[in-house]
């Protein structure tokens, strides 16, 4: 590749600590498909409650988008503190810092469905239960998927904050270069932390928009 | 109440009484030495939540935030603009591209990598909050032209305006709102950003917070916290009231709707 | 399942007394509607828009609930029906169709088979007729999206699922209503002749009301909180509308139409002079002069008419007037509309046509001003607003052949110029 000593230290580097490196990919990875899995349920779930009255929902998002205020850091700090060391208090975090993208568009795609298309899905016959499923939900799927995308990279980011605190992931990378400033390798630490996030990250993003292809009607597709 | 009403007075009212239950919550606890040293310094006999290393944090968390924003909007909107001018079209995508890639990039990491490559200087925490806060302005910039009726501009050149004419009384005014948007997607952004900047020597709020964390004393920690909150709600809220009474008339929506 | 309604065949509607009321101190929406829509036949709820035509038919598929009042559908309350079976057997049509965006045409065509859990074997059967009845290419459109369907085929789609599990009743709110006037005229047609096939009882509602003429076995217009103002066949409705609302409603659109319905046997024939060869001829000028009038008429021995002499040419005093004037080009009988009566007048050139009995005798004349008054009589605006204006358009419009500074000349000359040249003027 390049024959610049920095290159090079880093490329040693990166091959040196191959087995660490992977070991905090795959604990970021899953501390964040954890965590998506359950704020993708509880959003949907918060969202489809919600939809139908306008109080309601303006309730959720108001309480949702107060998390996303809270810096992460003292939202792990304070988690941690009363939960103790472990994954839990980094999930929970996680959880609720990816709840607003995913209850705002699950509540904004419901409402949006067409008063016509779902008049008449009324008329032919379908109760509350099939409209919801096969109607207002895959026709609010793009723009769900959307926010799961955008919790998503959010989620990816906040993680790698959470090795501050003793969570999982490559933050570890990050932060262990912060306190060895000046030293032999704290550069190339840093920059395996903050390159790996990124990429986990954009594997992700890339991976639903696999998703939405699969299982977004071409139909609605924009 | 009018929704309207609703939405410039409830805000205030809840920050007022989130301020006033922190001092009383802060107060009722017990604070150590330790404590007492992180909130008001070790000259200081006891603390409250709004004592003196409190207030330096703010202060410093505003300089931090406003100077970025500031550069920010210096940046993010000419370059938006630019973008969208025709010789430059084909850089839009590319500017959109950036803009979703940025989003990916750890905050944190392009922090102290600054650091790293820049060393502690002063200016580097600015460095990395403009970096990454940037983005939506732009993006919203070059979608906010971009989404301005090509009839429009066209009837404009009809009457015979200029491209600078056409950009400053129709492309822009008509912008206006999805860049708001974007600056206070930016702002919001920057005060949550900004807490990080202990990390790096930087000050602000996230100081306190991270006094707390690292002495293990939860007031300390959750008086920095809800003060870093209370201070990006209260930036929103004003945020919200520019992005209502700085778009053109014409195109302003109803609260609430 | 149970069968709320049979598939298949056409079945009765009967609304008794039916009252929507959407707050207990707001004005009801829908008041005392009753009404017996017969099995088999298109009827047309027809008014304009807030008269409660809408809620009033979205009571039958209970998509509103009545306040009181019963809907019986084939001898069955429709209340004691579970709702959501009552409407898969309820065929649905709304403007814009409103296909599932996110399902093919072919799903969409299936969906309410489906919900009723038919076999596969069944369901393909059904939606390849389907799409023959409706006139599309299965093959072409089955795999399509609505987004890319014109709004004709959108509708066309909206109607196949609507007939999908071959409800015996079918509902069409304004299905029409968004389409360009070529393509509603031509859905309009082919619903008539889907009609004819599959007979069902078809509820329509729309505020045009061509369209209400052209669909409907039976109109029913509609005022406000849906009370009936007339019901009856389209020609009935046209030619004796019941009162001011209803003519107001038919406006000077249909007029036009009306003039078909119109008959001379409707209307008093006008006194006309007349003389026959030996005749005095003062007479006859006296009695023009009197009815302020051109022309006299020629009868023959067994009084038909055969020529008109125009004043000046009464005052030459022919001793031959057989060979003078210009002849009656036609006449018209006690069955003629006033249509025809109208072209008649017009070719002929006087404004004026004769009427004769089954013998030809004549019984008197039919003048343009009659037919500008049946038009009035239809008219939306105050006759006395546009009482010049309008017939004269309106006539153009109908002969469609005629110059409309004709018409003007030939009533100017009528009215005024009696010294002008005889054939001047005539077009």
């Amino acid at each position: 590749m390049s024959s610049s000593p920095l290159a090079a230290g880093f490329f040693t580097y990166v091959e040196e600590n191959a087995d660490s490196i992977l070991g905090l990919a795959w604990g970021h990875v899953w501390v964040v498909a954890l965590s998506m899995g359950i704020a993708t349920v509880a959003g949907i779930l918060l969202g489809v409650l919600t939809y139908r009255s306008a109080a309601a929902s303006a309730v959720v998002l108001t309480v949702t988008g107060l998390f996303l205020t809270f810096p992460s850091f003292a939202l792990l700090g304070v988690l941690l503190a009363i939960m103790g060391l472990g994954v839990a208090p980094v999930v929970i975090a996680l959880v609720l810092y990816a709840l607003l993208p995913i209850v705002r568009n699950t509540v904004t795609g419901l409402r949006e469905v067409d008063a016509v298309v779902l008049d008449s899905a009324r008329g032919i016959g379908m109760s509350p239960l099939q409209r919801l499923v096969r109607v207002e939900l895959p026709v609010a799927w793009p723009l769900i998927l959307a926010g799961l995308r955008n919790a998503t990279q959010l989620v990816v980011g906040i993680a790698a904050i959470a090795a501050y605190v003793n969570g999982p992931g490559l933050g570890k990378f990050i932060f262990a270069g912060l306190s060895q400033l000046g030293g032999a390798n704290a550069t190339n630490s840093i920059v395996v932390g903050t390159l790996g996030v990124v990429i986990i990250a954009l594997a992700f993003d890339a991976l639903l928009a696999l998703l939405g292809r699969a299982t977004v009607s071409k139909g609605i597709r924009a | 109440m009018s929704p309207a009403a609703r939405q410039l007075l409830l805000p205030p009212l809840a920050i007022v009484l989130v301020l006033v239950g922190l001092y009383f919550w802060v107060d009722g606890q017990e604070l150590d030495r330790i404590a007492v040293n992180a909130l008001a310094g070790e000259d200081a006999d006891s603390a409250h939540a709004y004592s003196h290393n409190v207030l330096v944090a703010i202060g410093e968390h505003l300089r931090l935030v406003g100077i970025s924003a500031v550069i920010v909007l210096l940046i993010g909107i000419p370059i938006g603009i630019l973008v969208t001018r025709p010789g430059a079209r084909g850089l839009a995508p590319v500017v959109s591209a950036l803009a979703n890639a940025g989003q990916a990039a750890p905050v944190i990491g392009i922090l102290v990598l600054a650091v790293a490559v820049f060393g502690l200087k002063s200016w580097v925490p600015y460095l990395a909050l403009v970096v990454y806060s940037v983005l939506p302005v732009m993006r919203n910039t070059v979608e906010g032209v971009r989404a301005v009726d090509p009839a429009l501009i066209d009837a404009a050149r009809g009457q015979g305006l200029s491209r600078m004419q056409v950009l400053r009384r129709v492309e822009l005014p008509l912008a206006v709102p999805v860049i708001l948007a974007g600056v206070r997607t930016a702002l919001i952004l920057l005060v949550g950003t900004a807490t990080l900047a202990t990390f790096v020597d930087g000050g602000g709020l996230g100081d306190i917070i991270n006094d707390g964390i690292k002495n293990q004393r939860i007031p300390v920690m959750i008086d920095g916290a809800v003060l870093a909150a209370t201070l990006a709600v209260t930036i929103d809220w004003i945020a919200g009231i520019a992005e209502r009474y700085l778009a053109p008339r014409g195109l302003r929506q109803e609260a609430g709707a | 399942m149970e069968e709320a309604i049979a598939s298949g065949g056409a079945v009765e509607i009967d609304l008794q007394s039916v009252t929507k009321r959407y707050a207990a101190d707001a004005p009801p929406a829908v008041e005392e509607f009753s009404l017996t829509i017969p099995a088999g036949e298109i009827v047309v709820f027809v008014g304009p828009s807030g008269c409660g035509k809408t809620t009033t038919m979205r009571m039958i598929n209970r998509l509103v609930k009545p306040t009181s009042g019963r809907i019986m559908i084939g001898g069955r309350d429709a209340a004691e029906m579970k709702t959501d079976v009552l409407r898969r057997h309820i065929g649905y049509v709304v403007q814009q169709a409103g296909l599932l965006p996110h399902l093919t045409v072919r799903q969409n065509i299936e969906t309410v088979p489906r919900l009723l859990k038919w076999d596969r074997k069944r369901i393909r059967e059904r939606t390849s007729e389907l799409f023959d009845l409706v006139g599309m290419e299965e093959e072409e459109f089955a795999g399509r999206y609505p987004r890319e369907l014109s709004g004709g085929q959108q509708q066309r789609v909206g109607v196949a699922r609507a007939l999908a599990a071959d409800p015996p009743i079918l509902l069409m709110d304004e299905p029409f209503g968004a389409l360009d006037p070529i393509t509603r005229d031509r859905l309009q047609s082919e619903l008539l002749k889907i009609q004819r096939r599959v007979r069902k009882t078809i509820v329509f509602v729309t505020h045009d009301i061509d369209e209400a003429i052209k669909l409907g076995d039976r109109v029913v217009v509609l005022q406000e909180r849906s009370r009936i103002a007339q019901q009856g066949a389209p020609d009935e409705i046209l030619a004796e509308p019941a009162n001011r609302y209803v003519r107001a409603f038919i406006g000077g659109g249909a007029a036009v139409k009306r003039l078909h319905l119109v008959r001379i046997e409707d209307l008093e024939l006008r006194p006309y002079p007349t003389f026959a060869a030996g005749d005095d001829y003062d007479a006859v000028i006296r009695e023009v002069d009197e009815l302020r009038l051109d022309y006299a008429l020629l009868l023959d021995g067994r009084r038909r008419p055969l020529r008109w002499l125009h004043r000046d040419e009464l005052e030459d005093r022919p001793t031959d007037p057989v060979s003078e004037g210009q002849p009656v080009a036609g006449v018209v009988t006690a069955t003629t509309t006033l249509h025809d009566a109208m072209d008649e007048m017009l070719s002929s050139g006087t404004g004026i046509v004769p009427a004769v009995d089954d013998g030809g005798g004549f019984l008197g004349a039919v003048r343009l001003d009659q037919v500008t008054a049946a038009l009035e009589e239809t008219h939306v605006t105050p006759v006395a607003e546009q009482a010049d204006a309008a017939p004269v358009r309106t006539v153009a419009e109908i002969t469609g052949e005629i110059d409309r500074r004709d018409i003007e000349a030939e009533q100017a000359r009528q009215d005024a110029e009696r010294d002008v040249e005889r054939g001047e003027a005539t077009a």
